[in-house]
């Protein structure tokens, strides 16, 4: 190991006038070092409560899948977990529990986060073992592995998919917004037939591709002595051979318009319920924070334009929803509509383009922009208090801006968000661009 | 879109760096030494507003504030053609007060960023604010508001219950809501007034006329029963002082309080060796819940009953996932956890399997619930001790998840250093305790709820689990 760049880092936020006007600062103080074999390495310490996480990110993620493999960066995911031959079978689990610790993943289109958490004298032991499956999870994958992971995934798309209400929805989602090819033409959790063609020799490719130390970022947060951690480390993640960092195709061009601007399907449900999405800036670009801002505007509480004028003035629908989805190669921003009873999905929707469009030329008022602006800043307070949430944060940071200090910046460009920027959000929402997806019960069929 | 998920020292390092053969990364998990020493903080305990009781733990560093007021009375209170009439009052005090509409409240919340909600337990009703300290006395100002003048404005009350209709109809859609609510409701008993959501029926919230609200809110709203719950960043005068000044002339409009139901009394399910299914058809997954008998908040032998369910399923090793999961892969997950209420308690064990593999996997479901009476390991219940202290760590770290849990203990019945004396007496509960009592679960007390397509697993099932199986529908009633 070496420390080859940047000594002790601290990373700043000033809040803003309002509601945090006594709060001098806030901060995620972090050490970042990398070690030869490329690992980036980040340590945060705070002593106020007795625990620890270990957080590892890899820069991979359902974009990354093959053609035929849908789904297999989450069943790999999976893996990871199966014991290698160190520390084999269920042994990764049952030696953090027998302990005290705990663990668990998540695999998005565009990353995969490990996390382990346990109280502080588990340190060394979760960097020995996140370091093992770094270092050699593949020499000891087997079929039947593969087969048992296989199966729960398969669970884990009927349960959270197939028999959840409308989650048909997001299973088509992928294929309405993006053309075949793109990185985002597809769901995360994977189609069966892709999940069932995977074998032991794709996850070995996978892991010698993309489980590599270069391709990755440790975060070391909570309650440890950073100089015997980086002990610990150094004997560990520094003893993990160097290899190939992954070579990657050329982001794709920015996608402006969905492949399927209407999408009817039907559920078990007792009504209708529609969504309606737009392409939008990447996460982190101009206009991405624009898009969180006017999302507030649109829906936090029932003073909100869409409340205000689906829900309570025209009665029209029961609940609105929005948000923007931020995303390395593009983001997406949604819409989501519960018609009142007697009421149409089509009447909705025309509602809520009306509104868009008076917002796209009125703006909104500063009143509104403050209030939305009040809730980001504490929403990032309290994002702060939980050592997880910070720990996943710095690799959030790391992995999709470069910069694991990049929290000021972060709240600085919500705060410079103008009405003029809201207004240029709102407009860009356009009736000619966005996708709509609409789930209807299984008796009225799709045409309502 | 969506995130799946998965369930030395500075020198010898630059030395390494300058071509010192490396050693391997060691072949052994290092040895781990544990420090048990942490416990959490107990509350202290005073007396505030009309002689109600403050819970306070003073937490600075970052300016948070979470405040809970807990009310006696709850969705138990509902009236039986009124199901629903207890938390649809609740929710009204969130759409408008004092001169404010419901837009207008919100908005004055949202300009301080402030986060006031209400929840509706069987037996009371929590109101939760958060804040930063700074807006802590405006946060108060419209919480006071709220409590002593809402509104129960018609056409809010209107848009309320088109909402709260639609909420029913969407649980109705989930399998795993429906599986929760059938269960409860044979648990406790369909004439019990805790058998019911406190969420409601449609029938029940079509019901309700807002002079109900009013009446439900008026009769509940009484200081002098209150338990406030305090932790963050403002110290016990400080709190004390805000709260007299804000609440200090806050009198009961009512007579009397309600009177209470008596509580459940209930650690054995009323449908004792009920089996129970309903249908879902084209499911490509069953629901399968057991409902074991349990013990009350107030009953010794809870930290050990706890102890044990952690051993059946509270912890991703736990016997329950590590055979339905890990090893067999029927499902996404299975777990098992303790739950009580003032005055009743029971183990609930909780899955979802594929359809094909249903009866497969209810045989095995059961097979675990008889072996875990018959005693666990001591690695086990080291494990799962460790696993408790752990949970202990993360809820004493946040302000508002100390405060949830400060409330659990309020809801219960049980005192304010109930975390710190469960923790003490989770390190001296030897597996003999435990073993003693996980003995005295048994499957044919049990209740058992299926919820999947009927025609494809139904036989299997039965097969399964012999037993009188009996189908009901959606809302718990028999179907023939």
């Amino acid at each position: 190991m070496v420390t080859t760049f940047l000594a002790a880092m601290a990373t700043t936020l000033a809040l803003g006038p309002v509601a945090l006007a006594e709060t001098p600062e806030l901060s995620i103080p972090f050490e970042r070092y990398q070690l030869d074999n490329g690992l980036d390495v980040i340590l945060h310490v705070d002593h106020t409560s007795p625990q620890v996480v270990v957080n590892t990110w890899y820069d991979v993620g359902a974009k990354d899948e093959v053609l035929g493999r849908t789904g297999f960066a989450h069943l790999f995911e999976h893996l990871m977990f199966m014991g290698t031959e160190r520390l084999p079978d269920d042994g990764f689990d049952v030696f953090m529990e027998r302990h005290g610790g705990w663990n668990n993943a998540w695999t998005s289109e565009d990353a995969t986060d490990y996390y382990d958490v346990g109280p502080s004298h588990l340190t060394e032991l979760l960097l020995w073992m996140e370091a093992d499956r770094m270092d050699a999870l593949s020499k000891a994958m087997t079929q039947e592995k593969l087969d048992k992971q296989r199966d729960v995934v398969r669970n884990e798309r009927r349960q959270s998919y197939e028999d959840s209400p409308y989650g048909v929805v997001w299973l088509a989602m992928p294929t309405a917004l993006y053309p075949v090819g793109h990185p985002y033409a597809h769901s995360v959790i994977g189609s069966h037939e892709d999940l069932e063609a995977a074998t032991v020799e794709d996850v070995v490719t996978f892991f010698d591709t993309w489980y590599v130390p270069a391709n990755a970022s440790l975060v070391v947060a909570g309650d440890f002595d950073p100089v015997q951690a980086k002990g610990w480390i150094d004997q560990t993640f520094g003893q993990v051979p160097e290899r190939k960092a992954p070579e990657r195709d050329a982001a794709p061009a920015p996608v402006d318009k969905p492949v399927a601007p209407l999408t009817e399907l039907t559920d078990q449900v007792q009504a209708s319920r529609t969504w309606m999405l737009w392409h939008t800036p990447a996460a982190f670009a101009d206009g991405d924070a624009a898009m969180d801002v006017l999302s507030g505007v649109l829906s936090d509480g029932r003073a909100s334009r869409l409340y205000a004028r689906l829900v309570t003035d025209a009665g029209a629908a029961t609940e609105v929803d929005t948000g923007q989805w931020s995303q390395q190669y593009g983001s997406v921003f949604m819409v989501a509509l519960t018609p009142a009873d007697g009421q149409t999905c089509d009447a909705v929707e025309a509602l809520a383009m009306e509104e868009l469009t008076r917002l796209a030329t009125e703006g909104p008022t500063e009143e509104e922009l403050a209030r939305v602006k009040a809730g980001l800043r504490v929403s990032f307070l309290r994002s702060l208090e939980d050592v997880q949430a910070r720990a996943s944060l710095l690799n959030r940071y790391r992995i999709l801006t470069g910069d694991p200090g990049y929290l000021a910046h972060d709240l600085a460009r919500y705060e410079a968000v103008d009405a003029s920027a809201v207004k240029a959000a709102a407009a860009s929402l356009s009736a000619e661009r966005a996708a709509i997806l609409r789930v209807h019960p299984e008796e009225e069929g799709a045409d309502q | 879109m969506t995130h799946m998920l998965r369930s030395v020292l500075l020198m010898g390092a630059l030395a390494v760096s300058t071509g010192c053969p490396k050693p391997a990364l060691p072949p052994t998990p290092p040895v781990v030494t544990a420090d048990n020493t942490w416990a959490p903080d107990a509350p202290v305990v005073a007396q505030t507003v009309a002689n109600g009781e403050l819970w306070h733990l003073h937490r600075p560093g970052l300016p948070l504030v979470s405040l809970r007021l807990v009310l006696p009375g709850g969705s138990s209170l509902d009236p039986a053609e009124q199901h629903g009439l207890t938390s649809f009052s609740d929710d009204m005090l969130l759409r408008g007060s004092g001169d404010m509409d419901a837009a207008a409240f919100s908005a004055a919340l949202q300009r301080d960023a402030i986060d006031l909600s209400v929840q509706t337990h069987r037996s009371a009703t929590v109101v939760s604010l958060d804040c930063t300290a700074d807006v802590l006395p405006a946060a108060l100002a419209l919480l006071d508001q709220a409590l002593t003048a809402p509104s129960f404005d018609a056409a809010e009350v209107d848009r309320a219950r088109a909402q709260r209709i639609q909420s029913r109809k969407d649980a109705l859609d989930d399998p795993r809501s429906v599986a929760s609510a059938v269960g409860w409701s044979w648990w406790f008993g369909a004439d019990s007034p805790y058998a019911h959501s406190g969420a409601g029926t449609v029938s029940g919230l079509e019901a309700i006329a807002p002079d109900d609200l009013s009446a439900s809110w008026t009769a509940r709203a009484r200081p002098e029963t209150a338990r406030w719950v305090v932790v963050g960043d403002a110290d016990l005068d400080t709190v004390q002082d805000l709260l007299e000044k804000q609440f200090g002339d806050w009198a009961p409009s009512g007579d009397a309080p309600p009177t209470l139901p008596p509580p459940p009394g209930r650690t054995v399910p009323h449908a004792k060796g009920g089996r129970i299914l309903v249908d879902n058809p084209g499911a490509s997954q069953t629901v399968l819940r057991v409902w074991m008998p349990g013990w009350s908040p107030t009953d010794p032998r809870l930290v050990a009953g706890d102890l044990g369910t952690v051993v059946l399923g509270g912890t991703f090793t736990s016997r329950l996932n590590a055979l339905l999961r890990e090893e067999k892969g029927y499902t996404y997950g299975a777990r098992a956890s303790v739950v009580t209420g003032q005055g009743y308690g029971a183990v609930q064990v909780y899955t979802n399997v594929f359809i094909d593999t249903t009866g497969d996997a209810l045989a095995d479901l059961t097979g675990e619930l008889k072996r875990i009476t018959e005693g666990v390991t001591e690695d086990e219940v080291g494990k799962a001790r460790a696993s408790r202290r752990t949970d202990a760590i993360e809820v004493a770290a946040g302000r508002a998840s100390t405060a949830y849990h400060l409330v659990g203990l309020a809801v219960d019945g049980r005192p304010a250093d109930a975390q710190l004396s469960d923790l003490r007496l989770a390190d001296r509960v030897q597996k003999s305790d435990i073993d003693g009592v996980m003995a005295t679960l048994s499957l044919d007390d049990a209740m058992v709820v299926v919820v999947g397509d009927l025609e494809k697993i139904r036989a299997p099932v039965e097969a399964a689990l012999p037993g009188d199986w009996q189908v009901v529908d959606v809302h718990g009633k028999p179907v023939q």
